[in-house]
Formats: C-alpha cells, structure tokens, sequence
C-alpha cells in the first residue's frame, strides 16, 4: 500500500495546480477517452462517422456525468443539486470535444490521454468563467 | 474585549499537505489510466494473439471498478493512519506532524457517520469525530506554522476569528474504511464475469462503428446498432461500478456492526474520544495532540490547506463562554479575555492570568504582529 500510495502521490502537485474543477474534468476525460481508446486498441481501422460521434459523445456524457456527480457527492460532500449543472456543462464539453478531437486528428488510440488534456482545460476554463462571473 | 492590533491569516497557503479525496480520485485515475493506456497501445501495436488482445481490452473495460477499489483502498489507508505522505516541491516526504497544544471555544461539534450517505451509501466516507475549535489570538502562531492557510469565522473586521479542526480518533470510522475495502475488493471479483458481455457488446459497438468508413452518408442500421452496443457498454460499466460499491457498501456496513459490538482497540484506548469528554457547543477546552496540514473543504469548490488535529491525544474542558458573549460566532476578543484575564496579584499591580493547559507564556500577539 505504501509502495502505490508514493506513486499516486506523483500526481499530487499536478493535480494541486488544476484546482478541483480541472481534477473532475480530468477524470471525466480520462473516462470518455479510455472507452473509445480501448475499442480503437482492439478493432484496428476503428473509425466513426459524425452520427456515430454523436451518439459516442452522448452515452459518455450520461457515463461520466454519473461518475462525477458520485465522485463530488460522495467524496467531497457536495449536495446534488449545488453540482448537478454544471458537472453537467462540464462533463457534456469534454466527452464531445474528447470524440471529435479524437476523430479529427484520427487519434482514437490516444484518446484516453486527448481525454485527460481537454477534461482538464475544460474544466480550469469553466471555473475561471465562473470566478470571473462572482468577481463582476 | 482584549480585540489586538493584528489581523488574522486567512490566504492561500503554498505549503504541501495531506491530499484531499478528491486528489486522491485524481491520482488514482491518472495512475491507472496511465500505465492501462500505455500497457494497451504496447499490445495494440505488438501484433499480440487476438486472444490476449480481447483479454486486456476487457480489463481495461474494467478501469472504472477497479479505480474504486483502489480509490477505496487508499481512503482506508488515510483514515486509519497518523503517519501520511504528502508531496512537496523537493519530493515525497513522510510525516507524522508535531505535537501540539491549543485552547479555544469550541463553536462546532461533529460526529462520526452523519447523514444517510456516510451511514449507508458509503461508510468509507465517514469523518472521525471533530470540533473546531475558535483560539484565542495567542495560538495564531500555531495555527499559522508550516505555511498553512487558515480557517476563519465569518465576523466583522476586527473581529473575525482564526480556528481549527480537532479529530478525535474513532476506530469505527477505521473499521468501517477497512470493511468497504474489503467489501469493494469481493463485489468486483464477482462482477468479473460481466466481462463477456462487456466485451460481446464492445464487439459490436466497435464492428459497427467501424463500418461507418465504408459507407460515407447516413447507414441507419448500423447507426443504431453502434448507438445501442455503446449504450449497453456505458450500462454495464455502471453496473460494475454499482456492484463493486454495494460491496464496499455493505462491507463497511457489517464492519461498524462488529465495531459496536467490540471494546475499544489500545489505538482508541490511548486517546480521549468524543463520547468520554462529552463536548458541547461553547465549551472552553484545551487539546493536545498531533497535528498535520490537511487539504480540508470548507465551502463550495473552495478547499484549504490547514493544520488540524489528526488526532486528539488528550483534551481537557476548562468551562463554558457565558451567555452573554456573541456566539455566531465566536471571536477571538472575547476568548482573549475568557482566558487570559486581567488579575491583581498580591504585589497589587494588575497582570495578565493564563487559564489554558498549554503554557504560562501569555503574549496575545501573534510573532509575526510584535
């Protein structure tokens, strides 16, 4: 336990630098882009056409969506309803910029790391947005 | 009202502290998305047998569980522990804290397994009991140390108010985290088998979307065969997701059963806990014990890093704040006076009396303000 808790603890200063909102667009990325990766490591050729993408990007949306709500209601102690927005907003960007990045530059295969890049972006933006629209 | 020329720390500390739940989450999934993400390119481009393609493909299917249970695993391991890692700018560094003593006015009391959620849904979540502790202006120092952030009342200027929060150990709370571990560990095993159709469904999903390349406009049945293998995948996922937190549910569930049912362990045996010092709101206390920067919420996407009291050695009650002080919230001006008053000695020359258990040192400003 304490051999994997000092290499998790390698993404502690990264993770201290994305801020909250940045750690959940990070794992909602991660999430959406590990499933498309998967499928583009085993089925070679894997390719999408816009449709496809969109029905991609929706079911991992609702997928990840789930999972962060659990994440920031359980974990962090957030009520549902305080969260429930804009983890929405949050989690809807980065699994729909995650799957059409992805399918643009043709770099399925990537996607889990494309996932964790754009989550994170996503979410820093999101939250800056935010502070900013409080400051005004 | 012994009010003092200084105003307390309440910005953002630089230091390192004990991760959050959330990092932690963070790092979990970065850990395994990472070394899964480049295990799986490895195999893609290794020509592996198919057989062992589809295998790893299908574990990789399973990141999510196995995150939780990971994720389940090292709460656990922080919940238990007075001895944490934390990551600092020179690296990774092993601390215990340092002893130490503070007085105060105790303005919240929180126990252990509040709320459905923490009793029922997720027993690993459960916080050790707590109190935070608003301190006289003498104890900013303490509070302040290793570069920490500050937790501070919501007052007006000139009286708003350093505090801090107090664990008592609560073996429970460990066994609970232990129990949900254990519990989480044999819900994913038995979720195993949902591999199959994981994979059958993958299968799907990924021939049909392939297809799409081969026919440039609108294919509506292999959009809806794509649109609905993706969709069983995402449910199965869930399902797996469910089944390993109903273990840890239930695991952590029948954990705090036994605990109840056990006497106290030595850990326990050598602190005070909440129950044998019976704390109340507006209690006057003195703590001893070990204390540690912790990332700690306090609002809204709003997280500090904080000394707090992980945990209470010993803590000792020294009276109640009158009646007649304000005490939403409390301030530090009047806990000055409660604490530290003015008394004549037989000299007949007016000094200031410490009544805290800590020290005779009674300089109300903190070093920074001298």
């Amino acid at each position: 336990m304490r051999t994997f808790l000092r290499l998790l603890s390698l993404f502690y200063p990264l993770s201290n630098r994305l801020g909250l909102c940045g750690n959940i667009g990070f794992i909602a990325g991660l999430l959406a882009g590990f499933i498309i990766s998967t499928m583009a490591w085993a089925f070679r050729g894997f390719y999408m056409s816009n449709n496809q993408a969109l029905v991609h990007a929706l079911s991992l949306t609702l997928f990840t969506w789930i999972a962060v709500i659990y994440l920031l209601g359980i974990l962090a102690k957030f009520t549902f309803r305080s969260v429930a927005l804009p983890s929405l907003f949050n989690c809807l960007l980065t699994c729909f910029l995650t799957t059409f990045v992805c399918k643009w530059l043709d770099i399925f295969s990537f996607a889990w790391l494309a996932g964790m890049f754009i989550g994170a972006l996503v979410g820093m933006t999101l939250c800056r947005i935010n502070s900013l629209i409080e400051k005004t | 009202m012994a009010c003092i020329d200084c105003q307390p720390v309440c910005g953002r500390a630089s230091g390192s502290a004990v991760p959050s739940p959330i990092t932690q989450a963070f790092s979990v999934f970065a850990f395994l998305g990472t070394v899964f993400g480049i295990f799986g390119k490895i195999v893609s481009l290794a020509e592996a047998p198919p057989w062992l393609q589809v295998i790893i493909v299908a574990l990789s299917f399973f990141l999510v569980g196995l995150g939780i249970v990971a994720l389940i695993w090292v709460t656990a391991y922080n919940q238990c522990n007075e001895e944490v890692y934390v990551a600092t700018d020179k690296g990774i560094e092993y601390i215990k804290g340092q002893n130490k003593c503070i007085a105060g006015a105790v303005s919240e009391v929180k126990s252990d397994f509040t709320g459905f959620t923490m009793s029922w849904i997720a027993p690993w979540t459960a916080e050790h009991d707590r109190i935070n502790v608003v301190v006289p202006s003498k104890f900013w120092d303490t509070l302040e140390s290793n570069n920490a952030d500050v937790f501070c009342t919501e007052d007006e200027d000139g009286r708003t108010s350093e505090y801090i929060r107090c664990y008592f150990y609560t073996d429970k709370v460990c066994k609970a985290a232990t129990g949900s571990a254990i519990g989480a560990t044999i819900g994913f095993i038995l979720a195993l088998p949902l591999l199959v159709p994981v994979l059958l469904f993958g299968v799907g999903a990924a021939g049909s979307c392939y297809a799409g390349i081969q026919t440039a406009g609108v294919a509506w049945p292999l959009f809806i065969i794509c649109a609905v293998c993706i969709a069983f995948v995402v449910v199965l996922l869930l399902i797996v997701a469910a089944i390993v937190l109903a273990g840890a549910a239930i695991g952590g569930f029948i954990a705090q059963g036994i605990s109840e049912a056990t006497p106290a362990t030595a850990e326990e045996g050598r602190r005070d806990t909440l129950a044998n010092i019976q704390v109340q709101v507006g209690d006057l206390i003195t703590v001893k014990g070990n204390m540690l920067i912790k990332e700690e919420s306090d609002r809204m996407f709003h997280s500090l890093k904080v000394n707090v009291f992980w945990w209470i050695k010993s803590a000792h009650l020294q009276g109640v704040v009158p009646q007649n002080i304000p005490n939403n919230p409390f301030s530090y001006c009047d806990i000055n006076d409660l604490f530290y008053p003015q008394e004549v000695n037989e000299e007949g020359q007016t000094v200031m009396v410490s009544h805290d258990d800590c020290s005779a040192f009674t300089n109300l400003l903190p070093s920074r303000c001298r």
